[in-house]
């Protein structure tokens, strides 16, 4: 039969598709449905907060941001309305980020009380607007982040 | 050979359409995209980057249109049992998981330098990685059946369950916290990314429009050949093909 | 590295595709409407 070996393809790839997809929706989504936490969430959460992988979201503070380009050592603080985390990155910023943007980064609340992360991550708005409109608002995309959340 | 040739009497006649409209639809997309990335301005925060907007979304739409072709095809198919409807769901399913995996790999793309990261399993992309593998699905589906009725009833299911994902991605943005922003209205976009946008969505349905023609012509003659094959071998003829 | 080598990228990878895709189901469509001619008596089976 020569459509054998193409019916033993077809049923690899169901099998593949069906095992990552079972994955997908009860391992992945069921972690992910709540993306990341905000500095409040977090911080409520008391002793559980500490050493474990977090996604944590939230707005560079205006005013916060340190970056040593020769120590590639990056250091701001992160704050919703219920909270201020102090975060810091051995990593550079990514191109968009600026003070009073959305940022979620990922890493551990440590005992210090500073968020160690590994990535960091920038929210882009669902704006697009030419720059002889005025200035960026990085405010809108902070808003963005954590609307009605 | 009387029974053969009234089989070759309902051969598929190409429709007159189908390739003028094709090579229509190819010089409008190459137009829209020309016009769209010469036109736009560069935005504020993403500057140049900006651009992937024109691909990105357009695909993003069309990922989302081809299975709801793929569903009312398979509506259709288990309404009324005609295997034309069957052809139609196979053809969308096929052409949209083509768009669906451009829309991953431009979003990764753009994520790259936008957001920091080539992936995250943020609600909007995860959802989305759900629906390439619900229509990989479909289609490895489709190569191991074997009965053709059977075939076309499975295929059926997967296509009218598998649509389901299709709102949850559109909402995902909007019920859960994600990385991906919201979708963009014509408030949020300057009126000169607005045309170029419009112009390229109904470039790529055009596309995608032709493609699915074409897949669905390819696959009834594919269909009326076997059957004439089979018919002659049934009746013993003596010509073989 | 430069936004450019992104923007090429996003737009040269959905052209291939498209354009691959395009070209791919065109040939399969050539294929198919010369085997169907061969079927008919006496046509095209050379």
């Amino acid at each position: 039969m020569k459509g054998g070996r193409k019916k033993i393809g077809a049923a690899l790839a169901l099998i593949i598709v069906l095992s990552s997809f079972g994955y997908l929706v009860y391992g992945g989504i069921g972690e992910n449905i709540v993306y990341f936490v905000t500095p409040g969430e977090l911080l409520a959460k008391g002793n559980d907060a500490y050493d474990r992988p977090t996604r944590l979201g939230g707005q560079v503070v205006p005013g916060t941001m340190e970056w040593d380009a020769d120590a590639l050592d990056l250091r701001f603080t992160l704050q919703d309305e219920d909270g201020q985390i102090r975060v810091h990155s051995q990593k550079a910023p990514p191109a968009m980020f600026r003070e009073g943007m959305g940022v979620i980064v990922e890493g551990k609340l440590t005992r210090t009380g500073v968020f160690e992360s590994s990535s960091v991550m920038v929210k882009h708005s669902n704006e697009y607007r030419p720059p002889e409109d005025g200035h960026p608002k990085p405010e809108d995309m902070y808003k963005s982040l954590i609307r009605e959340s | 050979m009387d029974t053969s040739y009234s089989d070759i009497a309902a051969v598929p006649q190409r429709p007159r359409w189908l390739l003028p409209f094709g090579i229509f639809a190819t010089l409008f997309l190459i137009a829209s995209q020309a016009a769209a990335l010469l036109m736009s301005a560069p935005d504020r925060d993403m500057g140049h980057l900006q651009k992937i907007l024109y691909v990105h979304v357009p695909s993003a739409w069309m990922s989302m249109i081809a299975p709801a072709i793929v569903f009312v095809a398979s509506v259709l198919y288990l309404w009324k049992r005609q295997a034309k409807h069957d052809m139609v769901a196979a053809a969308a399913a096929q052409v949209g998981i083509v768009f669906i995996g451009l829309t991953l790999i431009q979003g990764s793309i753009w994520a790259r330098p936008t957001w920091g990261i080539w992936w995250t399993w943020d609600p909007r992309l995860t959802t989305t990685a759900i629906l390439f593998l619900i229509y990989a699905g479909y289609l490895a589906l489709r190569a191991f059946a074997e009965d053709e009725d059977q075939r076309a009833r499975w295929s059926a299911a997967v296509g009218i369950m598998g649509f389901l994902n299709v709102p949850i991605v559109y909402m995902s943005v909007r019920w859960w916290r994600t990385i991906h922003q919201v979708q963009s209205t014509p408030d949020t976009m300057d009126a000169t990314y607005k045309l170029g946008l419009r112009l390229n969505a109904f470039a790529f349905l055009f596309i995608l429009i032709f493609l699915i023609a074409l897949r669905y012509y390819i696959a009834r003659l594919e269909r009326a050949r076997t059957a004439v094959l089979e018919e002659r071998t049934l009746a013993g003829d003596k010509i073989h093909v | 590295m430069s936004e450019w080598y992104y923007i090429w990228l996003a737009l040269g990878i959905t052209w291939a595709v498209l354009g691959g895709f395009m070209l791919m189901l065109n040939r399969r469509r050539i294929t198919a409407e010369r085997a169907v001619r061969e079927l008919e008596p006496g046509g095209g089976a050379s």
